[in-house]
């Protein structure tokens, strides 16, 4: 592997040498990938699969003008640049943009506490075989599981004309389990899920959480639909990583705003995005976390970029092309999810930081609301956000009363941020399965973190 | 592909498929304006599924040199597999259909950069403020499946793509839109996709508050294609197999209304599911899922059609489950090509004039997430409007939509059914032909 790597670095650094005085700037990155899955699915193992893929990408700016190729045939790597040349000379016709920075040379190792590849494949098939009978045994009402894992280990090469030229090795495993239990005509599922990149261990003694998720699941087969309307609602630390994510991480994006005077406008630092308890940072540095990245995909340094300090707008996430043009500092956040696609600017880890609040101090004047506690997932179209609750309870009284189901929650970013009254001090950092989707991009590991907040209203859907 | 095929079984399979897809894509983007970027892209990758005592094994590679250890990764997780009994696709008869459209070869970046100029152009004649993003791209792709029970079946497709978006910002208001096509013929109707996406731009600028309640609701045939999949999921034959459906022993029973036929077609010449077979290698049929309201089939792989005892419906595919594009990376399974639903007795203008009040719904966010097999639904309407006496009012927000889909399909709730249909986009995916429904007392709840 270490000659493997020099190689490729070595082939990289003459390319670019060789065809870098004909752009404004040139980028090359390699990758090379393989990865174990396996899904249960009620008693069975519906699949194990082994992938491998090795491909590339080449990136060329001239004049404004990209040119870009991607491919799989490594050998005819040469003629892809030239293509991306070609291209790119082609529509090239204003004035390239794009932040410069300093070149960087660095091999970056894994630094492992417990390496998947080291498990035969039967270790695993058994480990998560012991997890699913434990589903499925659970209660009568269960009727089915689903058991998801998969590890992949990348070798990424990127060199570019600025003189970077980097291979880094990296690590990314996840996995879901979900109980499904059947009451009538009624289903309903709730699970566990985990995520690292660089443990193999999160997936071990994970037994408390599956019997947690099946009584949840019972109990939520059982549970009402929530009644639809506007309330207070109170939400958990996940679904609060995943608020940050998507009513905010999304709109603080770079190119959302680059090109768009209208967008410059709402999205001019300084701006007051929420009361002054409110702080939002995406971060690159969580190690270990499915986040995690010494550099981005152009590689730059990654960092922890603060967004919104006290209320105000004080940063986005940008790509060199982003940052150029807006004359801000690229933050490390261009991200491709492989060798199929170009970088662009996406979150890593996203933080609603912790605030002084209890729980009780947060639900204790709510007569009527909603508790909402972790997520099967979110949306957003830039004003609107919406996502789905995995479960609710209502509060009565300032006090958490039943368990409700189908809990959606949407509501209008800018209104909603400013209407966050209450941040939580149990701050917890979440990894789980899926990942985020842009721009024919998914699933690209990120990770969500946050306390409990309070929202005075959103609309919580219903029947 | 054959050797590899008989290398498996060499190597202990039973019975082996290959699925490889070569493709070469070419590509302009607009963005924001202006011209951004040409992209072209060569890819090829393969899929090994093996057979042994039963058990399934899968690997993927995008390299074929090293077929060795292709095979040995499918057979080594041929180990662990649960016990199945299907068989891959045999030798049959295909029609001859043919999804390639030779206008491709000569299909240049020039005319796709002459498309995309014109499409932002007129966008910004009607309204300079509105940034609009443009993208043609073309594809000339070989599929190919082997098995070795005599299935050796090759097709070229030719592929076509279009998406135009237009994004307005105005203090307190975010408007978006977006429409295109994707197709295996090449030639269509630049003007009707810059009116379908300048559309909004002239009916929401004004925002209309209404409060939680029962509505008339009109869905547009892309919002119908949002909550269809619900319905998706309950018509998955493994879902059917695996009991958790709600159609699990609805076959021949009438469950929607019965003005509704519905089918998953990949017969529809020059459309982007034409196939003469699916991934599997099952020819591609017309598969009549209900016939007024009378559910008649699933959406069946080779695998869920064997344990239901019934036959594949060549709804077998391989896909990116969020961008529902092909991937061979993905395990085939029951899944639709097209929707295509028969139209009413009226035209949607007729039926329209007379609305007195309701709220047209065409793009519903959240439903990947909130979509459940037994069809309940929630969403947040992210483009729709209120209707009154036959007119756009304005846009209405902050508003969410929840049900079951199956209720939505029932008389209960379906009001008529508009006889104009149109192919469109998926929200989810795919391309689709659908018509408009009128549906009564429909809870939505605001803000």
């Amino acid at each position: 592997m270490k000659e493997l790597k020099a190689k490729q670095r070595n082939l990289l650094r003459e390319l670019i040498q060789k065809h870098k005085e004909a752009c404004d700037y040139l980028e090359i990155r390699l990758e090379q990938s393989a990865e174990s899955g396996l899904v249960f699915s009620g008693k069975e193992l519906e699949s194990l699969t082994q992938k491998q893929e090795q491909g590339g990408y080449v990136r060329a700016l001239i004049k404004g003008g990209w040119g870009e190729a991607s491919f799989n045939d490594l050998s005819q790597i040469e003629s892809y640049v030239q293509q991306a040349i070609q291209s790119a000379k082609r529509i090239g016709k204003g004035t390239s943009q794009l932040a410069s920075v300093n070149g960087v040379e660095d091999d970056v190792a894994l630094d492992l506490k417990e390496d998947p590849r080291t498990l035969a494949l039967e270790e695993k098939v058994k480990l998560f075989s012991n997890y699913n009978q434990q589903i499925l045994k659970a209660d009568p009402l269960i009727t089915s599981s689903r058991v998801g894992y998969f590890d992949q280990h990348k070798i990424l090469w990127i060199a570019n004309s600025f003189g970077t030229n980097i291979v880094q090795e990296k690590l990314d495993l996840a996995g879901r389990m979900t109980a499904i239990a059947t009451n009538g005509k009624n289903s309903q599922a709730y699970g566990t899920t985990f995520g690292s990149s660089n443990n193999f261990g999160v997936t071990r003694n994970l037994e408390k959480q599956v019997t947690k998720a099946c009584a949840d699941a019972v109990e939520l087969v059982k549970a009402p639909k929530v009644k639809g309307g506007s309330y207070p609602v109170v939400i958990d630390p996940i679904l609060t990583g995943v608020f940050a994510h998507e009513a905010f991480g999304h709109l603080s994006e770079g190119d959302n705003v680059y090109e768009s005077e209208q967008m410059k406008q709402v999205m001019k630092l300084g701006t007051e995005f929420g009361r002054p308890i409110l702080n939002i940072f995406d971060t690159g540095l969580t190690t270990g976390s499915r986040a995690y990245m010494k550099y981005d995909d152009e590689g730059v340094p990654t960092e922890e970029t603060p967004l919104i300090k006290e209320g105000k707008l004080v940063g986005r996430l940008h790509s060199l092309e982003t940052a150029g043009k807006m004359k801000e500092k690229p933050t490390g956040s261009a991200r491709a999810m492989s060798y199929k696609f170009p970088p662009i600017c996406r979150m890593r880890n996203t933080c609603i930081g912790p605030g002084t609040s209890s729980f009780e101090e947060m639900i204790k004047d709510i007569e009527l609301g909603v508790y909402a506690v972790e997520t099967n997932g979110g949306q957003t179209n830039g004003e609107i956000f919406a996502f789905v609750a995995s479960k609710g309870y209502m509060i009565r009284n300032g006090q958490i009363a039943e368990m409700v189901r189908d809990v959606s929650l949407s509501g209008n970013v800018f209104e909603t941020l400013k209407k966050i009254d209450a941040i939580g001090s149990d701050y917890t950092v979440r990894d789980a399965a899926g990942g985020c989707g842009k721009g024919g991009q998914w699933p690209l590991p990120t990770a969500e973190s946050g306390p409990h907040i309070r929202i005075e209203s959103a609309v919580v859907g219903g029947v | 592909m054959k050797k590899i095929i008989q290398k498996a079984l060499k190597k202990g399979a039973d019975q082996a498929e290959l699925f490889v897809i070569e493709s070469k894509d070419q590509g302009v983007l607009f963005e924001n304006g202006t011209l951004k970027k040409i992209e072209g892209s060569q890819s090829q990758g393969g899929a090994l599924r093996v057979l042994r005592n039963g058990k399934l094994g899968f690997a993927t590679t995008t390299d074929f040199d090293s077929e060795d250890s292709l095979i040995d990764q499918a057979i080594a997780a041929s180990e662990f597999g649960s016990p199945f009994k299907f068989d891959f696709a045999p030798n049959a008869e295909f029609k001859e259909l043919i999804p390639f459209d030779p206008q491709i070869e000569t299909f240049d970046e020039e005319q796709m950069l002459n498309i995309g100029s014109q499409a932002i152009s007129h966008m910004k004649a009607y309204d300079a403020n509105i940034l609009s993003s443009c993208s043609i791209g073309k594809s000339i792709q070989t599929i190919s499946v082997v098995t070795s029970n005599g299935c050796e079946e090759s097709y070229d497709r030719s592929y076509f793509g279009f998406s135009l978006s237009g994004q307005l910002v105005e203090p307190g208001n975010f408007l978006e839109n977006y429409d295109g096509i994707e197709q295996t013929r090449i030639d269509f109707d630049l003007g009707s996709y810059l009116s379908s996406v300048i559309q909004p731009f002239r009916q929401g600028r004004k925002n209309i508050s209404i409060s939680s309640g029962k509505y008339q609701v009109i869905l547009t045939p892309r919002a119908l294609s949002g909550l269809f999949l619900a319905l998706e999921q309950g018509l998955n034959g493994n879902n059917v197999a695996k009991g958790i459906s709600p159609l699990k022993d609805k076959h021949s029973q009438k469950v929607l209304d019965e003005r509704i036929n519905l089918y998953a077609d990949g017969t529809l010449k020059g459309t982007a599911s034409y196939a003469p077979f699916d991934d599997e290698g099952t020819p591609s049929q017309k598969n009549i899922l209900f016939q007024n309201g009378v559910l008649k089939n699933y959406l069946l792989d080779l695998q869920s059609a064997e344990k239901l005892n019934m036959y594949p419906s060549g709804n077998a595919m391989r896909r990116n489950r969020l961008y529902m594009n092909r991937d061979y990376l993905e395990l085939p399974s029951p899944s639709i090509n097209s929707w295509v639903m028969d139209g009413g007795a009226r035209q949607f203008d007729e039926i329209f004039l007379d609305v007195k009040e309701a709220v047209l719904v065409d793009q519903i966010m959240g439903l990947l997430m909130s979509c459940q097999v037994n069809g309940d639904f929630s969403g947040t309407i992210s483009l729709g409007y209120h209707v009154k006496d036959g007119q756009v009012t304005g846009r209405v927000k902050d508003c969410m939509i929840a049900g079951n889909i199956y209720d939505l399909l029932s008389e209960v709730h379906l009001q008529e059914i508009s006889q104009d249909q149109r192919w469109i986009l998926g929200a989810h995916g795919g391309t689709h032909m659908l018509p408009t429904l009128f549906l009564k007392d429909i809870f939505l709840s605001t803000k």
